[in-house]
């Protein structure tokens, strides 16, 4: 048993030689591999614990000279979720709030995550703190978000978190806010997304009074009121 | 820690510096102390199963898998496959391209080759002739050789007459 052990502790201090020799001929080129690239580079010959030190090495030089996407490409090949974070919050530092969401959801950092998405809710970035939320599969904080998209009159991202929150309820109270500021567009929207009819119809009626008929085409078909399309195709074809 | 550990750390620490792996004792001990902790929970306990160690497990087997992170990996991969492929792909159009060129070179030599050639087989009198032909132009080109000079041109000596420079009459 002892012998067995030593023979596991010689092989392993050989690996670690050889890796460090082969890490150090490495060293000595990396400049020119980092002006290549890291999409230029060929590592398939060196097993995967070298080639794993190897791209960790790249991606702490690039990540030393400031070129956060690819030194984001060799920690996502290394598998490297701790620098991935760290470019995250150098990302967040610089103001790249979309990148630094990216890197955190490849480094499973929940906890930054939501804080930045609560940031980004109270900054007014719909759009990032749907995105945090979503990855995050927060319902509660994405309804919260929606309420608030709501409140502001950010018709859009609204019906993105009902959208994903699957709230037919809240998508209808949507619908009925854009027809008020006759966001029709964004209303016929959020009736096809809740399956409303009667809402569809409403709608329909309302554009046909106005004579937008694209937009009532598009709501009686949605809504499946063969009556008002063949009206509509009837006497409103040529126009 | 029991007896048998320590007698096995002992052993462990004396063949590390047997082997110059460590430098005294207090290094070679503790070097065998981590090696011990390191590889013997990865043996088997008694009972023939396998025990347990967080230190030697992959990463993957510790952690949850992630899968946003396994997709993007998934992805770079790719991307960096297709860049490769496109350029391999560009590099031989290059090379095709190339040789059409050369080829079409070697038809236009072979062609101009074997133009005189078809005259020879198609009429043996007008070859004569070409050659006649052939042979005549030099000749020509060697009167014009010896008529035409570059300093002096076509003139004779006669054309340019001496008295015509120079006055022999008396002076007034």
């Amino acid at each position: 048993m002892h012998e067995e052990t030593m023979n596991q502790v010689l092989n392993n201090v050989q690996k670690i030689n050889q890796t460090n020799s082969e890490l150090s001929q490495f060293k000595s080129l990396l400049p020119t591999l980092l002006e290549k690239g890291i999409d230029q580079i060929d590592l398939s010959m060196f097993d995967d614990i070298t080639k794993t030190q190897l791209l960790n090495v790249l991606g702490g030089e690039y990540l030393r000279r400031g070129r956060l996407h690819e030194a984001v490409k060799s920690f996502v090949l290394a598998g490297n979720q701790q620098k991935l974070t760290v470019i995250g919050q150098d990302y967040e530092r610089i103001g790249q709030v979309e990148n630094a969401i990216e890197c955190y959801e490849l480094a499973q950092e929940s906890n930054r995550l939501n804080l930045l998405g609560r940031k980004c809710l109270i900054d007014g970035r719909f759009r990032d703190a749907i995105k945090c939320f979503t990855s995050l599969n927060d319902h509660e904080m994405l309804a919260k978000t929606g309420d608030e998209c709501l409140r502001r009159g950010k018709w859009e991202y609204a019906i993105e978190v009902y959208k994903t929150l699957g709230d037919s309820e809240k998508l209808t109270q949507l619908g009925d806010l854009c027809l008020g500021d006759r966001k029709l567009a964004e209303a016929f929207q959020a009736f096809e997304l809740a399956n409303n009819t009667n809402k569809l119809n409403e709608l329909g009626n309302v554009c046909l009074k106005e004579g937008l008929f694209s937009i009532a085409l598009k709501a009686y078909t949605a809504s499946d009121n063969k009556a008002m399309l063949k009206f509509i195709q009837e006497n409103f074809r040529k126009k | 820690m029991d007896i048998e550990k320590i007698k096995k750390i002992n052993e462990m620490s004396k063949s590390l510096r047997t082997h110059h792996f460590a430098i005294d004792s207090q290094d070679a001990t503790s070097d065998a102390q981590k090696i011990f902790d390191d590889i013997i929970p990865e043996k088997t306990t008694e009972t023939g199963t396998p025990m347990p160690s967080p230190s030697t497990h992959s990463p993957s087997e510790s952690q949850p898998i992630n899968i946003p992170l396994i997709e993007k990996k998934f992805q770079i991969l790719l991307d960096q496959n297709v860049k490769s492929f496109k350029d391999d792909l560009r590099n031989l159009q290059d090379t095709v391209e190339f040789l059409q060129q050369e080829l079409s070179k070697m038809h236009q030599r072979v062609s101009k080759l074997q133009q005189p050639v078809k005259i020879v087989q198609q009429d043996p009198v007008k070859e004569e002739q070409v050659t006649q032909v052939v042979q005549e132009q030099p000749v020509e080109h060697e009167k014009e050789e010896t008529t035409s000079h570059p300093r002096s041109g076509n003139l004779t000596s006669s054309d340019v007459s001496i008295e015509k420079f120079f006055y022999y009459g008396n002076s007034k």
